[in-house]
């Protein structure tokens, strides 16, 4: 099995080529069952990457001293 | 608009005219008078104008163009002032809070434009007034593209340009699906609510990271240098991870209320920044020297959000897209498997194996029962899977989001067009009236009047002494509808004696 991607466009991209080769029909039935796979496995990642709960709005300043702070965004959105 | 509180500002009332006939009905009860034959008194009257000026929406809040031609700030710190254009003048006042928020004078001849709302004085025993309006100014700002400011704006573009801050090459390609987003800009201005509110309604999973900072006035160019470096510093990076876009700018305004975008810090940050940068100042007419150093400018920040924030809802409809293509390639890939092992299973080895010597049909059975074990065992497995795989498909269908998200696209598309139309019209405007310019200072337009140019045909340059030219040589005259060659006969040089005799 190939490394799984760091990013949600690694994935979407791995994913489109996988969809390209078994769309061309060419490969030995092991190789594509095993990109088959792969192929599903890079999709519950992107779902899971969709699905994401809703995250907080952060704010970051410097206070005097030069130090960062961070607080949440306080105040309602539409 | 801000709104702002006027002290005197009157109770606004939904039936004005029933208020008024109240009124007047009040005065002439007091005065013993029938309705028709009221006399009003100086005060009375001008406090019916001014009642009414001050019910008119319009009068309380309008922007007015016109030249400076009276300009006086008296000791109480107040600025008196005349606005006027070719057949009008209008007085106005601003008074001395508003005038510190100033960013440079106005004098006399200045073409600017005044925001403010309109008021009818009132006068005092020991000093009566009225009788006539005036516009109390909130803002003073210059005419755009006729002063001082437009000149720095060109020069520094120039600049900058010549320094390939501009560069196409230097634009970098924003990241299709962003973990954490920036946004640099004021914390209570409306353009952070427009893009949080896009964002969300986008995709609430990704994290967003706001950098406050001041976006008019003095300070504001200091306070945005540091929240640009603040957002690309290592500090925040470890602190809050990889920003992977940053958003900068702010919600519409005047030039000059835009202004800190285009000064030149501000502007050298942006160019410089290392995580790629969507400006978003103003309304689609607005162009700042920042949109220019940025790696991409939106029309506003609402469109900037649109841009920078991926799409959940379109990138579920993608995914679902690609894993029907999987799976109808992989039922395809079996089928063909299948069906390959079918024609193997009906060669006449298999069907009649009496035709082979006995250890080869022994070996014939083993292999017929592995194959059968190892493949029809997967092929089950596989099917099972695919079943699966359908039946979430058929439950999610993409159609319906899709058809809103193109109605929405075409929304947007429409306001695109209608704001690039109106940028076009004005521009083709303005060049007009450089060409009504440039028109009046050609020297052909000089011709038309009686003068006449001279012109040596042999290196075409126009003579201006007659010590350039000889007796006996050939000249050109040029006229307003062609020319002549003439000879000189005499060259009489102005000491008293003028001008070459042709």
């Amino acid at each position: 099995m190939e490394r799984m991607p760091q990013t949600f466009e690694e994935a979407v991209s791995r994913l489109e080529e996988i969809v390209r080769l078994l769309e061309s029909g060419e490969l030995p039935l092991d190789e594509t069952v095993r990109l088959y796979e792969e192929g599903q496995k890079l999709l519950a990642f992107c779902q899971q990457k969709l699905a994401d709960a809703e995250r907080r709005i952060k704010i970051v300043t410097l206070n005097n001293g030069g130090e960062l702070q961070v607080r949440e965004f306080e105040g309602d959105l539409p | 608009m801000e709104r702002w509180a006027w002290d005197d500002f009157n109770e606004p009332t939904n039936d004005t005219d029933e208020v008024w006939q109240q009124f007047l009905e009040r005065l002439c009860w007091e005065e013993g008078r029938e309705l028709g034959e009221f006399v009003f008194t100086v005060s009375q009257l001008n406090d019916y104008v001014r009642g009414l000026i001050n019910d008119d929406p319009i009068l309380q809040g309008l922007w007015v163009r016109g030249e400076i031609s009276r300009w006086q700030v008296y000791q109480s710190g107040h600025a008196y002032f005349t606005l006027k254009d070719e057949t009008s003048q209008l007085e106005g006042v601003m008074w001395r809070e508003r005038l510190a928020y100033l960013r440079e004078m106005p004098k006399v001849g200045d073409m600017v434009r005044v925001f403010g709302r309109l008021r009818v004085p009132k006068g005092t025993p020991q000093q009566p007034r009225g009788g006539r309006f005036e516009i109390e100014a909130e803002r003073i700002v210059r005419e755009w593209q006729t002063g001082v400011w437009w000149q720095r704006f060109e020069e520094l573009k120039r600049k900058l340009q010549a320094e390939g801050l501009f560069d196409a090459e230097r634009k970098r390609s924003l990241p299709q699906f962003p973990q954490r987003i920036g946004i640099i800009t004021s914390l209570d201005g409306a353009a952070l609510r427009d893009m949080l509110r896009i964002a969300r309604q986008r995709h609430a999973g990704i994290e967003i990271i706001v950098f406050p900072s001041l976006v008019q006035g003095e300070e504001a160019p200091k306070t945005l240098m540091a929240a640009l470096q603040l957002a690309n510093s290592e500090r925040v990076r470890q602190l809050v991870g990889e920003i992977d876009v940053l958003i900068i700018g702010r919600g519409g305004g005047s030039m000059e209320d835009l202004w800190a975008f285009n000064e030149e810090c501000v502007v050298r940050e942006v160019a410089t920044s290392r995580i790629p940068i969507v400006s978003a100042v103003g309304h689609e007419v607005d162009f700042t020297l920042t949109d220019f150093a940025a790696d991409v400018r939106a029309p506003t920040p609402t469109a900037a959000a649109q841009m920078v924030v991926p799409d959940r809802q379109e990138w579920l409809a993608r995914l679902e897209q690609l894993a029907l293509r999987l799976n109808q390639a992989m039922r395809h890939r079996l089928r063909d498997a299948a069906e390959r092992w079918r024609r193997l299973a009906e060669r006449r080895c298999f069907t009649d194996p009496t035709s082979l010597s006995a250890d080869r049909r022994q070996l014939l059975d083993l292999l017929t029962l592995q194959l059968d074990k190892a493949f029809g065992r997967d092929l089950a497995r596989w099917q099972e899977c695919l079943n699966e795989w359908q039946r979430r498909l058929l439950a999610a269908s993409p159609t319906a989001q899709l058809e809103r998200w193109r109605e929405r696209l075409g929304r947007y598309d429409d306001a695109l067009r209608a704001a690039a139309r109106k940028a076009l019209q004005r521009r083709q405007q303005t060049l007009q009236v450089f060409a009504a310019k440039l028109e009046a200072l050609s020297p052909y337009a000089v011709l038309q009047r009686g003068y006449a140019l001279v012109r040596d045909p042999a290196t075409g340059r126009v003579v201006t002494r007659t010590a350039h030219l000889t007796k006996g040589q050939i000249a050109e005259v040029l006229m307003a509808d062609g020319q002549l060659q003439v000879t000189i006969n005499e060259v009489m040089t102005d000491d008293g004696k003028d001008a070459a005799n042709l």
